[in-house]
């Protein structure tokens, strides 16, 4: 059995010296994991230098540790700290409801929710087409245009309507007179210039034919007729 | 309230003000909960070893006061965010040491973090015992102002404040083997200047 050289022992042990003089400071804090400790109490039984660097260490955090330092006093700090943390929670608070809200449709009253959301969404919906189907304000003056094709207003259910374009000579009277025979009234007019629609009881192309052919009478038609 | 000042296990023992992990914990979870109560005892249990720790390379009290502040304004408005993967004091440190930084960087009269440490001359020793004891703590204070930020940042977070290699590196975002590197020419610069906690001589 062979003796190891002297020179190989010396290298040994000057590699481990290396591989733990690095970890003493946190040997002398505590903080090594346990096996790493175990191989350092190793070391140290044996190691001079080492034993000797861990009570300057150790000294050394002690005197660090029980040093009088500036202190500072706490509570100014902590008081605008505080300050700032209510300042901070307000301004959450303040912003927290529709958050609130989703999470509470969407976890604890999941229909009433959906409900909710739906009735907003139809009451939305409705607004738009309600604007959008809604007539037309009137023009300035309240005076409505109207063409010759324009739908006139409706004396009753059963009249016939006609629509009439009176020359300037045309009276009112004339025209009542004219109309007479089909017990007709004036439902509107004059619109626009000499525009009038009359409803009439009775045949229409008969009274038609009577009305083109009554002086002052320039058109005669029918409004709603085929 | 949970009482503050219990000590952790760890070998070394805890500096004043330290809360227990499990304890720290149970308060990060309250004040997730919004309990003004569980916050103000973080804030106290904190204020001081924050301070000690930022007075070493912030220097001025009002930005030590407005880093601690900030900080742990921050840790209200990010408390759940936490996710345990680290010590809730590294979490917290981590803040503290960003914030730090920026500091640094908009008060440009302030030294950098990065800067070098000055030269500082060994004092002869006194043979009073009272006066020693201060003349140790004050040669003690130049001897770590004098060190390069980085190197005085490992070496507070290592000895007053108690973390461990793997925590000092997530604090500072730097690798473990950079602040083992550190920490060694550190204690060569301690060695130097501190006669008194020498130790052994290296081999």
């Amino acid at each position: 059995m062979s003796r190891p050289r002297l020179s190989s022992v010396k290298n040994d042990a000057s590699r481990e010296h290396e591989r733990i003089a690095p970890l003493l400071a946190w040997y002398v804090n505590g903080t090594l994991a346990p096996r790493e400790a175990e191989q350092v109490a190793a070391h140290l039984s044996w190691c001079e230098t080492c034993r000797d660097d861990v009570d300057a260490q150790d000294a050394l955090m002690r005197a660090m540790r029980e040093s009088p330092s500036v202190e500072l006093a706490p509570q100014a700090g902590l008081a605008a700290t505080m300050e700032r943390i209510e300042r901070r929670e307000a301004r959450r608070r303040l912003w927290s409801w529709p958050l609130r809200l989703l999470q509470a449709g969407g976890t604890a009253r999941p229909l009433v929710f959906a409900v909710g959301i739906q009735a907003v969404v139809i009451v939305m919906l409705t607004t738009v087409l309600w604007v959008k189907l809604a007539p037309p304000p009137a023009a300035p003056g309240g005076e409505t245009f109207r063409t010759l094709s324009t739908p006139a207003a409706a004396a009753s259910t059963d009249a016939i309507r006609l629509r009439l374009l009176l020359g300037d000579d045309m009276t009112l009277g004339a025209l009542r007179e004219a109309l007479a025979p089909w017990h007709s009234r004036i439902v509107a007019g004059p619109e626009g210039r000499g525009i009038y629609t009359v409803a009439i009881d009775g045949d229409a192309e008969t009274a038609l034919a009577a009305l083109r052919a009554t002086p002052g009478v320039n058109l005669a038609e029918r409004v709603d007729g085929p | 309230l949970i009482p503050v000042g219990g000590m952790s296990g760890r070998a070394g023992g805890n500096p004043e003000g330290v809360l227990e992990a499990v304890n720290e914990r149970l308060l990060l979870e309250r004040i997730v909960d919004g309990d003004r109560d569980a916050f103000r005892t973080l804030y106290l249990a904190y204020h001081k070893r924050l301070s000690r720790f930022l007075l070493r390379f912030l220097r001025r009290h009002d930005l030590i006061e407005e880093v601690i502040n900030d900080t742990l304004y921050a840790v209200w408005c990010k408390a759940g965010e936490f996710r345990g993967e680290s010590q809730l004091s590294t979490w917290i440190f981590g803040i503290a040491y960003r914030k730090a930084l920026k500091a640094v960087r908009k008060d440009s009269r302030e030294p950098r973090l990065e800067a070098d440490g000055v030269d500082v001359a060994v004092p002869v020793p006194s043979q009073d015992p009272g006066e020693r004891q201060r003349e140790l703590r004050e040669s003690l204070d130049r001897a770590l102002a004098s060190l390069p930020a980085v190197q005085r940042t490992v070496i507070e977070l290592a000895y007053f404040v108690g973390h461990s290699c793997e925590e000092i590196a997530a604090i500072t975002t730097t690798p473990v083997n950079t602040i083992k590197t550190r920490m060694f020419h550190a204690r060569e610069r301690l060695r130097e200047l501190l006669p008194e906690w020498r130790g052994g001589d290296e081999r």
